[in-house]
């Protein structure tokens, strides 16, 4: 995968966290809808894997795998982000992909929250605690 | 109410530890690259390894283990450390038996702080961080402050210390009834008994509450108006009509369930009730251990009198679990009791030698025959290695704590043929290990043997003939070792030697390992 691959799934995955952020009465499925799309892109995942698997971990042990064959690139990132806590690439990758959701749609997770998360869904439900406006009811 | 060994459970207090940067920046603490250097992304990576800690400690402790809810200390680069975080975690501290901190970088003085402030016992697991954490357990090894931080970086050892940490509280929680008639230390036939209580309660925790032996035998009549003869008018722990209906229902069921019973269920009985009366004294005064002295209950005649023996109350105790030892061999109790926690299975004791080759044929030995000593002679694996055990305390459960095995039942009195026992035939798991135990009469040392099970004895036998034959690999060792402890000697089925090493460790007591 060169540079320009990464540059344009960034650029898709983009879209898919402006569709959220511009849609005006968000609903619990479009937002699944769109976040799973997002992380889909953002892994370089198939929609077979996010079939397979809703576990987080798993997901991003899938993603990893793939990008180790895709472009040594990919993972540099993560490599870089491990401290000497001991966070493996796998929690570096997951974690920078949490930021990453919390920071596009400012949103800001607390420790519960975040220790809360398993799957995709935990994510989902969790950014819409965050998202929804006060009364409104869940459509989950 | 009896609590046994394996209703108590180690509480272990998982301790999240976190330090969080609040700017961007790098440096000889801090790298990464990008977002993994923003504020905010410290805590996403520490909340997915405090998952994983705490997921990791759950999927590894051993039986008997309570995981608590997690306790939490962060702090920011500011270097802060609010007091009020310290309190807030103060009484699920205190209700901790271990705490397991996490460790990583900007924590490593808090987990030390932590230690001196709570004075807990620590230990590191292989998740608690990146490196095996040698820091603070040597920070506390170098105060010798009383308390202890162990680091374990593989996990069969982190269990083997939690099997051990436990064992060590199942010997602080052991309430003896001790029901004596003179001295209240030691009987007459016991002088390798602990020397002082009271410094066994200051190192290990192990209590002890008497009961004079006049009162405990008139409780196996039912009670009278007047009251009993030692204690005229008082309320007294007399059998009743149920206690008597449960000892008849146990005298059934034993002789219903034995291969062979070679004594009447009139002469039984007694032997039963004296069971319920023991059980009836532990819980009254919440005891979970047990000893009556034999020969000074015998010279008062009022076990011929009453025709029974205690043996049966220490086999059906060992079956359950409860510690209980003949002749008010305190430390063969506690031994048991260390066997139990470590194995969960039931112990067996007794008078315990070698059996020497002398002038060309095996020493005669208290309840072997000549003819089986003979036959062992002819095993050369047997030459210069063979042991045995002697007591009438034999029972059902040895090879299997949950399970009865096939048993007999005869009596102890060869004239009057009372006193109920339990035979059992040890050579049926010829080829067995059994692991050893005893303490020393002061506590300082723990006998560990591991050896095999060559061959039975007394199992159609009257009196005190029971025994099992065993092989150390070095006799002599094991000889050495045991005149430190003394004659009678606790064992378990299986190999638990590495257990019992680690409760030494943690109990401070010098093992004196043999094979």
């Amino acid at each position: 995968m060169s540079r320009e691959d990464i540059r344009k799934n960034a650029e898709k995955a983009q879209d898919e966290i402006d569709l959220i952020l511009n849609q005006e009465e968000i609903t619990y499925p479009f937002l699944r809808d769109h976040l799973r799309r997002f992380v889909q892109i953002q892994y370089h995942l198939s929609p077979l894997d996010l079939e397979e698997t809703d576990d987080l971990d798993k997901l991003t042990l899938i993603s990893l795998s793939k990008a180790l064959h895709v472009s040594r690139e990919l993972i540099a990132d993560y490599e870089a982000g491990q401290n000497c806590e001991g966070a493996t690439s796998a929690t570096v990758k997951r974690s920078l992909l949490l930021m990453k959701i919390q920071k596009a749609l400012s949103v800001e997770l607390s420790l519960q929250e975040l220790m809360g998360i398993d799957t995709l869904e935990d994510v989902v439900h969790a950014i819409w605690a965050h998202l929804r406006v006060p009364g409104e009811v869940s459509q989950r | 109410m009896i609590e046994t060994a394996k209703d108590i459970k180690l509480n272990v207090l998982p301790l999240e530890l976190f330090c969080e940067h609040l700017y961007y920046y790098e440096g000889p603490c801090r790298f990464g690259s990008g977002d993994a250097l923003r504020p905010g992304y410290d805590e996403i990576v520490f909340a997915e390894r405090a998952k994983k800690f705490i997921a990791d400690i759950k999927a590894h402790v051993p039986e008997g283990t309570a995981v608590m809810d997690p306790v939490l200390f962060r702090r920011t680069d500011d270097w802060d450390e609010p007091e009020a975080q310290w309190e807030a975690m103060e009484a699920a501290v205190n209700a901790a038996d271990v705490v397991i901190p996490m460790a990583g970088a900007g924590v490593q003085d808090l987990a030390f702080k932590f230690a001196q402030r709570f004075k807990k016992t620590m230990c590191y697991c292989p998740s608690s961080g990146a490196f095996n954490v040698p820091d603070v357990p040597a920070a506390i090894a170098a105060r010798n402050v009383g308390y202890a931080c162990y680091s374990e970086y593989r996990w069969e050892d982190f269990v083997l210390r939690m099997v051990a940490l436990r064992a060590k509280k199942v010997i602080a929680r052991t309430k003896y009834l001790c029901v004596t008639r003179f001295d209240g230390t030691q009987s007459v036939s016991r002088p390798d008994s602990f020397t002082s209580l009271d410094h066994i309660t200051q190192r290990f925790g192990t209590r002890f509450h008497f009961a004079n032996i006049h009162e405990f035998f008139d409780c196996m009549s039912e009670a009278v108006p007047e009251g009993n003869h030692t204690t005229p008018g008082r309320k007294t722990l007399n059998v009743d009509e149920c206690d008597l209906k449960r000892a008849n229902d146990i005298c059934d069921e034993l002789i219903e369930g034995a291969e062979n019973v070679g004594m009447s269920r009139e002469a039984m009985l007694p032997s039963v009730v004296a069971y319920v009366v023991t059980q009836k004294f532990m819980d009254h005064f919440d005891c979970n251990a047990f000893s009556i002295p034999c020969p000074d209950a015998c010279s008062t005649r009022r076990l011929n009198e009453g025709r029974f023996t205690m043996c049966l109350t220490h086999a059906l105790n060992a079956e359950a679990g409860i510690p209980s030892a003949c002749e008010y061999d305190l430390p063969a109790a506690l031994s048991e009791q260390a066997l139990i926690a470590v194995s969960g299975r039931s112990p067996y004791m007794g008078n315990t030698c070698p059996i020497p080759v002398l002038d060309g044929k095996f020493k005669h030995v208290f309840g072997a025959t000549e003819e089986q000593l003979e036959e062992l002679a002819q095993d050369p694996e047997n030459i210069d290695r063979l042991w045995m055990t002697q007591h009438s305390v034999a029972h059902r459960c040895h090879p299997d704590p949950s399970a009865y095995a096939p048993y007999g039942i005869t009596p102890f009195a060869y004239d009057q043929k009372f006193g109920a026992t339990l035979r059992y035939d040890f050579s049926r798991d010829k080829g067995e290990y059994v692991t050893l135990c005893k303490f020393s009469p002061d506590g300082s040392k723990m006998f560990i043997g591991k050896a095999e099970i060559v061959e039975s004895s007394g199992k159609d036998k009257e009196n005190c003939t029971q025994l099992v034959f065993y092989r150390f690999k070095d006799s002599l060792k094991a000889h050495r070792a045991q005149c430190k402890v003394g004659i009678h000697v606790a064992l378990v089925y299986g190999d638990y030697t590495k257990e019992l090493i680690a409760l030494a460790e943690a109990l401070d007591v010098e093992p004196l390992v043999v094979e």
